[in-house]
């Protein structure tokens, strides 16, 4: 009893604690999106370069740091799991609950190539990509025709059925003891084996996934994502062929998350299909929600605080799913679009001569329909 | 120019006969209506000629060819452009996105095109803003472009669904009820805006239930009640037409 006593007092503080920080950061995104709509070209420029530098500088500001520097590999790792399930859900609209299967795929493919067969990483990597993305074609072509709650029950199943397979097929697995002493990759005959080198090559392989992600949204394609997302009836009137493009989304997604996995197992040496489970898929689900479905710098937010989130909860390691839980309730009440929603720099804020209040709700009521 | 031409067209669904051996044609530049009660049967039979239901018996061409069940978006590709009855606009697009993405079907952007910003594909981009920059002006939006489309107010919205129609080069445009919802103001807007597409060469079939509309711009009427073609003709003749009267009316309206 008194224990039940603690856990209720402690996730009612809890609750509270996000409930504030949620308002208060929701602000916050706001005010920084209304600014960055605002300002000029120069400003954006600067702004962007800045940031680059930063981020460039990271691993030799923090040199002496390994541990902030290995979280924040984790933190850019998950970057691009988040963008590569955006691709089906913020720009395909799909709702893909097995994600973590092509991850999977790309990391056990660069495990048993560059261990069995002694290929380099960069042949595996690239064959992680081809590979994943042929899982991706496989499972797009006859599952996409499904909707909504279909989908997403079939894609977990899809999920289960993979990491079975990895714990089942011992004699080429070697199940659940997992695939052990993955190298290094090289380049130009140096091996990468510092956190320095693993965060430069994790930081190439999110930009890229960021710069796809842009081109891809501006464009013809992007525009019939976005329009089979909005409305699919509508968008096949407009001559739009929503299953091409959904599938399209799918194996992008599928290539991306392949890497991701490729470039995990070099880094960790290991892999084993415990990495690969359920829940692995619902907390990039969840980064890709509670960043805003669809918005690239939200999914990356999102990525960046779920992934520094268990860090930072180490201390409460007990209450983590807890409070993932109510984190993701809360956001679904107080602010539906994610933290930094895929319209913020839409509509409303592009207009400077106009009343800002009416655009604000201009902008309200197409989130919430 | 004979743009389509339904030959005899029967849709039976088991044993009702949604649509009973209608003969339909539409010539280029031509503003044609289709008008009925409710469930006379004019949405099946705008679904068998834009080939979403087949036809249990009769065939539809389209500009000369014979037109077989196909998707949606290959219809549109063939050339007909459609609005809908409730609106379907891309809610998280603005009016100028909306716009740009009715050129989908016309343009050939493949993925590397769009990754690698290939100059082909950069020109393809810029000609695709300006074709619907030219809408936009032709439809009088332009100063809306940036505003998120379904924050318009009602009128705009369908107009921004034309644009959007429009933009997909269609041979043949289908209003389904562009009207419906309007207030008097609008709908006159409307039935401008309808004589000022049909005078840039667009040929137009409009479903719609607001006779004063329909009156005001078709250049011919077709009225379809229980499945069968009442009455064809101008609006005159359909005005005067003792059976159209009836349909609507019943018996005693006719006397």
């Amino acid at each position: 009893m008194v224990n039940l006593f603690i856990v209720i007092k402690n996730l009612t503080i809890y609750t509270l604690i996000l409930f504030l920080s949620i308002k208060l950061l929701s602000k916050g995104f706001d005010y920084t999106a209304k600014k960055l709509s605002r300002a000029n070209k120069h400003t954006k420029a600067a702004a962007l370069f800045i940031s680059a530098i930063a981020i460039f500088a990271w691993p030799f500001l923090f040199a002496d740091y390994p541990y902030i520097l290995r979280t924040s590999i984790i933190v850019l790792l998950y970057i691009v799991l988040a963008l590569s399930l955006n691709f089906v859900l913020g720009f395909a609209g799909q709702l893909s609950m097995g994600h973590a299967a092509f991850y999977a795929v790309g990391a056990y493919t660069t495990a048993l190539l560059t261990v069995n067969l002694k290929v380099s990483f960069w042949l595996a990597f690239a064959a992680s990509a081809v590979i994943a993305g042929l899982f991706g074609l496989l499972l797009g072509i006859p599952t996409l025709r499904l909707k909504g709650d279909y989908l997403a029950i079939t894609t977990i199943g899809f999920g289960e059925i993979l990491r079975l397979v990895l714990i089942n097929w011992t004699s080429f697995t070697r199940g659940p003891a997992g695939i052990p002493g993955i190298p290094s990759p090289k380049l130009f005959g140096l091996t990468i084996n510092s956190n320095t080198g693993y965060f430069y090559l994790i930081l190439a392989l999110a930009v890229f996934t960021v710069f796809i992600s842009y081109r891809l949204l501006n464009s013809r394609l992007g525009r019939g994502l976005i329009a089979v997302r909005d409305d699919e009836i509508a968008a096949e009137a407009m001559g739009i062929n929503s299953t091409y493009l959904k599938i399209l989304a799918f194996v992008l997604g599928a290539v991306i998350a392949g890497m991701a996995g490729s470039f995990f197992s070099t880094f960790v040496h290991y892999v084993n299909p415990d990495n690969f489970n359920y829940m692995e898929s619902v907390v990039i689900l969840t980064m890709v929600v509670l960043g805003g479905v669809g918005s690239i710098p939200g999914v990356i937010l999102g990525a960046a605080v779920l992934s520094i989130l268990p860090e930072a909860l180490r201390d409460i390691a007990t209450y983590r799913y807890a409070i993932y839980g109510i984190l993701l309730v809360m956001m679904m009440i107080i602010r539906p679009q994610g933290m930094i929603g895929k319209s913020s720099f839409k509509g409303g804020v592009r207009h400077e001569n106009t009343k800002s209040k009416k655009n604000h709700k201009s902008l309200w009521r197409a989130v919430g329909s | 120019m004979r743009i389509l031409k339904a030959k005899k067209i029967t849709k039976a669904f088991g044993g009702l006969l949604a649509v009973n051996n209608v003969d339909f044609h539409i010539d280029s530049g031509e503003i044609v209506s289709l008008i009925g009660p409710n469930g006379a049967g004019k949405t099946t039979f705008f679904n068998v000629i834009t080939g979403i239901h087949e036809a249990t018996s009769g065939e539809v061409q389209f500009l000369g060819k014979k037109l077989k069940k196909s998707k949606p978006f290959e219809i549109t590709k063939l050339g007909i452009g459609r609005t809908f009855q409730n609106i379907r606009l891309f809610a998280s697009m603005t009016v100028l996105e909306n716009i740009m993405s009715g050129q989908y079907c016309r343009t050939h952007t493949d993925l590397f095109g769009a990754i690698f910003a290939t100059p082909k594909a950069k020109l393809e981009e810029k000609k695709i803003r300006e074709k619907a920059l030219e809408l936009l002006d032709f439809l009088e939006l332009t100063d809306k472009k940036d505003e998120l489309a379904v924050s318009l107010p009602y009128g705009y919205q369908r107009r921004v669904e034309i644009a959007r129609a429009l933009a997909t080069e269609p041979k043949l445009l289908l209003l389904d009820e562009p009207a419906a919802g309007m207030n008097t103001s609008e709908k006159l807007d409307m039935t401008k805006l309808i004589r000022k597409i049909s005078e840039k060469g667009y040929t137009t079939l409009v479903i719609e239930h607001d006779m004063k509309l329909v009156m005001g711009i078709s250049n011919r009427i077709v009225v379809l009640d229980y499945g069968n073609k009442i009455a064809e003709g101008s609006p005159e003749e359909i005005q005067k037409n003792p059976k159209v009267i009836s349909a609507y009316l019943g018996k005693g309206g006719a006397q």
